[in-house]
């Protein structure tokens, strides 16, 4: 059965390629030759004058041979691309002299979609459209759909389904003020002060020498100072000892388990033609992930990613501005794959020594919470409430209010239970450099 | 024209739209032709059909109706009922044959109907004349072998078209 099903979808498609006649050509010949030879046949020249123009109109449409079937070629884009931006798509299509009609599908000012089918001269070599990318995410963006007619359209090749070309629009980052981030207990270099001794330029302290100290951190105008107290002055040279500087780590642990939105309704339904519901929870992560990620690393931190729901998504720390591209990319993986995991992963391994720890959920269900006050006790951990507020019930059902009262209780106790476990709760960003400003030791 | 920008363009029921002023011009000719109530009905549906599946053979049906219907209602050949047709079975045609291309919620680019139109005036225009020509010439009845001549070449024209149909792939 399949074989012949194989067999009838082939013909099918094989009878669509190239040039086929239309509705209107069988209209055309056969309406035009009917009534003139019927009129003929009868001696009715009303007839063969209402004939006349369909004959006329479709000799002169097959006049014109149509060449070749055109096919539309789309000028590439950028793979990845930031959102809110836009671009031009130029497509090509090569279309012989008896082609006056070419439709294609293609995006439209203000159309989300892959937009609608769109009619356009075959005398058209270039065809140039808006396109613009305003939800962050992975998808299509162009799906050139076409078809191809003659005259009057009167023979038709197509329509043949496009190639569809994907494109990733990174998660936009808002401008955040980095506030400091407690310093790893090892490491060198960095951006924030140790309470070791090192080689940094802020002052420790001012201390007598010991051996095993550097000539050229004697402080000359103490030592005399002191010398002078004493009667000897160089009795006890004093050295200038600094703060060692080092770096921070801030690792980002994403909830991708539930995307929610405020209306309760909508939960248990997937939401059509988009990965990410806009201002839902993941929504409200994703874009606290990356502008938390690019403030910190815009001052010389080490920041890394953590998925919840797939730990092979994660990213280990790293700085620079590759790592915030890798970063943001990685955020768009782990929104794809949303929804799919059935409770948290969270190993103690993939948080490294001294990491303040930043956990993005909406907190719907004690697992996560646990796997935050966990973390709590080797780190520093702050925890941003994702969950829009205030919950609407769903109206469809007499228990709606109900639900919503019993998981804002639910809720509002795994908070509770978050700040007694030492985790600084927050709803926003913003709020993060405060705490940690705060918390500084 | 080698480059264009694409802009919103014109929503495809307008073409629906232009097929179905033309089926409702097609009926009113029919309504004061005095084309009977079953008839008219029967066009009407055609009509119908028609606008909402420009590509099926409603197009075609209604047009040999509204032919067939003028013709056995009047015996001038030539009277304003014949003639109004004329341009509106051309309108029927090729708006159905442009909205049969385009599927739900597509749009046009109106300069695309531009050649479309150009063509389809000088059709209507040869197609008058031919009338005006008619409507000179003699209503006496033709020899029989000057009827077999216009049938040859009727024929002639059939073939013309299948070999052209057959190149144009």
């Amino acid at each position: 059965m399949s074989r012949v099903r194989v067999f009838l979808t082939a013909r099918q498609v094989a009878g669509r390629a190239g040039w086929r006649g239309t509705d209107a050509l069988f209209r055309g010949a056969v309406g035009g030759l009917g009534l003139v030879g019927v009129g003929v046949v009868l001696h009715r020249v009303d007839l063969v004058v209402i004939g006349v123009p369909l004959l006329l109109a479709t000799v002169a449409a097959l006049a014109v041979p149509v060449g070749g079937v055109p096919v539309p070629r789309i000028a590439p884009l950028p793979r990845s691309v930031e959102a809110g931006d836009g671009a031009r798509a130029v497509i090509t299509v090569d279309a012989g002299p008896g082609v006056e009609f070419v439709a294609i599908r293609l995006p439209t000012p203000g159309n989300a979609s892959l937009g609608p089918v769109q009619l356009l001269p075959g005398g058209a070599r270039t065809v140039r459209a808006a396109v613009r990318w305003n939800a962050w995410g992975e998808g299509v963006d162009l799906r050139p759909d076409h078809l191809a007619a003659g005259r009057d359209a009167l023979l038709i090749s197509g329509p043949v389904v496009g190639v569809e070309t994907r494109r990733t629009v990174l998660p936009p980052v808002v401008p955040l003020g980095p506030g400091p981030l407690p310093p790893r207990v090892s490491g060198l270099v960095g951006a924030h002060r140790s309470r070791r001794a090192g080689d940094g330029v802020e002052l420790r302290a001012v201390r007598p020498f010991h051996p095993g100290d550097r000539l050229r951190r004697i402080d000359w105008r103490v030592t005399l100072r002191a010398g002078a107290a004493t009667g000897d002055p160089l009795a006890v040279p004093h050295v200038r000892e600094q703060h060692a500087e080092v770096d921070a780590d801030l690792v980002l642990v994403l909830d991708s388990l539930a995307d929610v939105t405020a209306e309760l309704a909508d939960w248990s339904t997937s939401a059509p033609g988009v990965q990410v519901r806009p201002g839902g929870s993941l929504d409200t992560a994703v874009r606290a992930a990356a502008s938390l990620a690019a403030g910190y690393l815009r001052q010389g931190d080490r920041v890394g990613l953590i998925d919840l729901g797939h730990p092979q998504l994660s990213l280990p720390p790293g700085i620079g501005l590759r790592q915030l591209t890798r970063l943001r990319h990685q955020l768009v993986a782990c929104s794809r794959a949303s929804g799919r995991a059935s409770r948290p992963v969270l190993l103690p391994r993939q948080i490294p020594p001294g990491a303040v720890v930043v956990f993005l959920s909406p907190f719907l269900d004690d697992a996560t919470a646990t796997a935050a006050t966990t973390a709590a006790r080797h780190h520093l951990v702050i925890a941003v409430d994702t969950l829009p507020t205030p919950l609407v019930a769903d109206p469809d059902t007499p228990w709606g209010e109900v639900v919503r009262q019993i998981l804002t209780a639910e809720h509002h106790a795994r908070r509770t239970a978050l700040r007694a476990n030492g985790v600084a709760v927050v709803t926003t960003p913003e709020a993060v450099p405060a705490i940690l400003r705060r918390v500084r030791p | 024209m080698t480059s264009m920008d694409v802009g919103r363009g014109w929503s495809a029921w307008w073409l629906r739209g232009a097929a179905g002023l033309a089926a409702a011009g097609m009926l009113l000719d029919l309504g004061l032709s005095g084309v009977s109530t079953v008839m008219l009905a029967i066009a009407a549906l055609l009509a119908l059909a028609s606008v909402l599946l420009p590509a099926s053979p409603a197009p075609l049906v209604l047009i040999c109706c509204a032919a067939l219907s003028v013709a056995l209602t009047g015996d001038d050949p030539l009277r304003p009922a014949v003639l109004v047709l004329i341009p509106l079975v051309h309108a029927l045609h090729l708006t159905c044959a442009l909205a049969g291309l385009l599927p739900r919620g597509a749009r046009f680019d109106p300069a695309a109907l531009r050649p479309t139109l150009r063509r389809a005036a000088g059709v209507q225009a040869v197609a008058l004349g031919l009338a005006g020509v008619a409507a000179v010439l003699p209503a006496t009845r033709t020899p029989e072998p000057v009827e077999l001549i216009a049938l040859l070449s009727i024929a002639g024209l059939a073939l013309l078209v299948i070999t052209a149909r057959r190149g144009g792939r």
